[in-house]
């Protein structure tokens, strides 16, 4: 659905943070990323950001944001340094509006996360319809992974 | 590759703002956390500051009184946006009009704009010269992301694919907007009209100024590609319109990337 594509165009920056984390980059990045979320009373924060390994893969868990119509919290999955999965641990359903957001953005999301790994951009500048705030809370939730990592 | 993310030093913060997020990524080689933390709470005061003044959902915003009507004293900033406005409108022969909207006066599609430039001067005040200020996807550059760049490459959202960007574009001391339609009914409204706006599917426009580049872009939604009577004679300034299949690109920014591209 064309429709969802622009709900996500402001998370590949985050994302792009985040891969600058990763554990493959930490020899040449010096970084301190945290989200301005946890600051925030509204924004339940530190329900995680460890990270486990097995067989060679890495899984880095966000904390969960709260968006204010429901909570995300993704787990990215890092394998040789790159991200090979995001798998959504929660995502807005509290009513059907938000699902339908949820299911549609999401898959795009991650998508578009894993193709940013590829791409020589610092940034992304889309169209941004912001009543929902959904795709910019991932944006979010995917720093705090790289906070985690 | 994701080399080029990984140069130099790389600090972000994010601030859930506006029903958004405001994200700034600073690059500088000499700074601390202590100077991005620092200066990155003074942004953030100032974010709140202006949702407070200019949001058209909190009844008591200065906006919101604003457009009750009456006569109101109005501080500098407010005046500030004020004056864009009305330079936009001037410029854009009134594709940008924030008067003519149901409601009264409504900056809204300038200030976010507006307020990423507001946010790069205050970074700027705090010693840091290489940084973008993201706006939910309305950004002001800075310097430049790293060694090898010689300012920002930034890519602008394929309207159709999400993994994939329409153009990237270089940008050093400046800013981008995008607008655009098709994505979630009709966002745009041609003021001339009152009606939906059919002009271009998305714009993005690259200049100087994030209060202008802001309005330009949801002005060129509204024009399509004849906005450029009005927007090619505004110097330093560029923008790539994705107009049906076809994206057309003004301007020295896109010289070299997108001139012959399609959406």
């Amino acid at each position: 659905m064309k429709r969802a594509l622009i709900v996500g165009t402001g998370t590949v920056a985050g994302v792009a943070a985040v891969l600058a984390l990763n554990p493959a980059g930490a020899s040449t990045a010096s970084a301190g990323l945290r989200s301005g979320a946890t600051n925030r009373p509204a924004a339940a924060a530190g329900t995680s950001g460890s990270t486990s390994t097995s067989s060679g893969a890495t899984t880095a868990t966000g904390s969960t944001v709260d968006v204010g119509y429901g909570l995300v919290q993704v787990q990215a999955t890092l394998q040789g340094g790159r991200i090979v999965d995001i798998q959504a641990l929660a995502l807005p359903q509290n009513d059907g509006h938000s699902a339908r957001i949820s299911q549609q953005a999401f898959p795009m999301l991650v998508q578009q996360a894993i193709a940013a790994q590829s791409s020589q951009i610092a940034g992304i500048s889309g169209a941004s319809y912001t009543s929902s705030g959904f795709a910019e809370s991932l944006k979010a939730a995917l720093l705090s992974v790289g906070h985690a990592a | 590759m994701s080399a080029v993310l990984l140069e130099g030093t790389l600090r972000s913060r994010l601030e859930h703002v506006w029903g958004t997020v405001v994200s700034i990524d600073v690059r500088d080689a000499g700074t601390t956390d202590a100077i991005v933390d620092a200066a990155w709470e003074s942004v953030r005061a100032e974010l709140h500051r202006i949702d407070a003044v200019f949001s058209t959902f909190k009844s008591d915003s200065v906006i919101s009184r604003l457009r009750t009507g009456g006569t109101h004293v109005i501080a500098d900033d407010v005046a500030d946006v004020i004056d864009r406005c009305l330079e936009a409108r001037l410029a854009t022969g009134g594709s940008f009009d924030p008067w003519q909207v149901d409601g009264g006066f409504d900056p809204s599609g300038l200030v976010k704009g507006w307020a990423a430039d507001r946010c790069a001067a205050i970074l700027a005040q705090h010693g840091l010269r290489s940084f973008t200020v993201d706006a939910a996807g309305d950004l002001v550059c800075r310097g430049s992301a790293g060694a090898g760049h010689a300012g920002w490459p930034i890519g602008i959202a394929h309207p159709d694919d999400p993994q994939a960007v329409a153009a990237v574009v270089e940008i050093r001391d400046g800013a981008i907007a995008t607008s655009g339609t098709s994505q979630r009914g009709e966002h745009v409204t041609d003021p001339r009209t009152g009606t939906p706006a059919r002009g271009a599917r998305q714009a993005t426009v690259v200049g100087p100024d994030g209060a202008l580049a802001d309005a330009y872009a949801t002005a060129l939604v509204v024009s399509g590609v004849s906005g450029a009577r009005w927007f090619t004679a505004l110097p330093g300034w560029s923008a790539y319109v994705i107009e049906g299949d076809t994206a057309t690109a003004w301007g020295p920014a896109f010289d070299d990337t997108a001139r012959s591209q399609e959406s």
